[in-house]
């Protein structure tokens, strides 16, 4: 089993640091598929965006990045230090049109990994997904 | 992420973009596009052959320049997309609206 995690603060950290640290995991687990890791990517890039994008009220966010891959599973936890937010997952799933520029994101998550949950916790807005692994 | 902007004939311009098309680069893109447009290039190819990941956010910047190029009364196309971009493309149904081609050579060949 492998376990990458990272903390972030934004600004200044982007995006591009999930995708550095999933470079990493690509790099020590090469038997995870194509298919595997450009599904459970795009999800992952997708919830980071949402906490750059909304977490940030003004005073920067810190969050933090933990991905794990295990034989059968790849899995991430994503957490952000942002006040609460109450979130239906569910009302978001619908895809929007084809001409909408954004509102893309969660129904993305939903369709590319087999499990996407959000709580608020003790540590902040926690989101976790995981992907069961090609076999 | 790069992008750097050709000129293929007389109103067509090919925009390539090198890297993650992400939350980072998206508005690049658009500001990319914009340039082209403004100048008399309402045709547009982006060339995604040496991009190598496309999030909702860069989706959501391609379809912007689809629409600033109709409005012009050009067009954009994608050339050479891999294929997490082409996942992309069909989750959102994008590809329906989005003509794909092989190379930007092709992409105004009709």
């Amino acid at each position: 089993m492998t376990e990458l995690a990272r903390r972030l603060t934004t600004p200044p950290d982007t995006v591009d640091a999930v995708h550095d640290l999933l470079d990493r995991l690509w790099a020590v687990e090469p038997t995870i598929t194509d298919e595997d890791r450009m599904r459970f990517e795009t999800a992952l890039i997708e919830l980071a965006s949402n906490v750059v994008q909304h977490g940030d009220r003004g005073s920067g966010v810190d969050w933090s990045v933990n991905v794990t891959c295990d034989p059968s599973v790849l899995s991430a936890q994503l957490v952000d230090s942002a006040p609460p937010i109450s979130l239906d997952v569910d009302a978001r799933l619908s895809m929007p049109s084809e001409l909408a520029e954004d509102g893309r994101g969660l129904a993305f998550v939903r369709l590319l990994v087999d499990s996407a949950t959000f709580a608020n916790t003790a540590a902040g807005n926690e989101w976790r997904i995981s992907k069961n692994r090609a076999t | 992420m790069q992008f750097t902007t050709e000129h293929l004939g007389t109103d067509i311009a090919v925009v390539r973009a090198d890297g993650r098309l992400n939350m980072v680069s998206a508005p690049e893109l658009r500001e990319t596009v914009t340039v082209a447009i403004t100048t008399g290039r309402s045709r547009i190819v982006v060339d995604l052959g040496a991009t190598s990941f496309m999030d909702s956010s860069g989706l959501g910047a391609l379809i912007g320049c689809l629409k600033s190029a109709r409005q012009a009364e050009g067009d954009l196309r994608i050339a050479a997309p891999n294929d997490q971009v082409r996942m992309v493309l069909k989750l959102s149904n994008v590809d329906r609206i989005l003509r794909s081609y092989d190379s930007p050579d092709e992409a105004y060949r009709d």
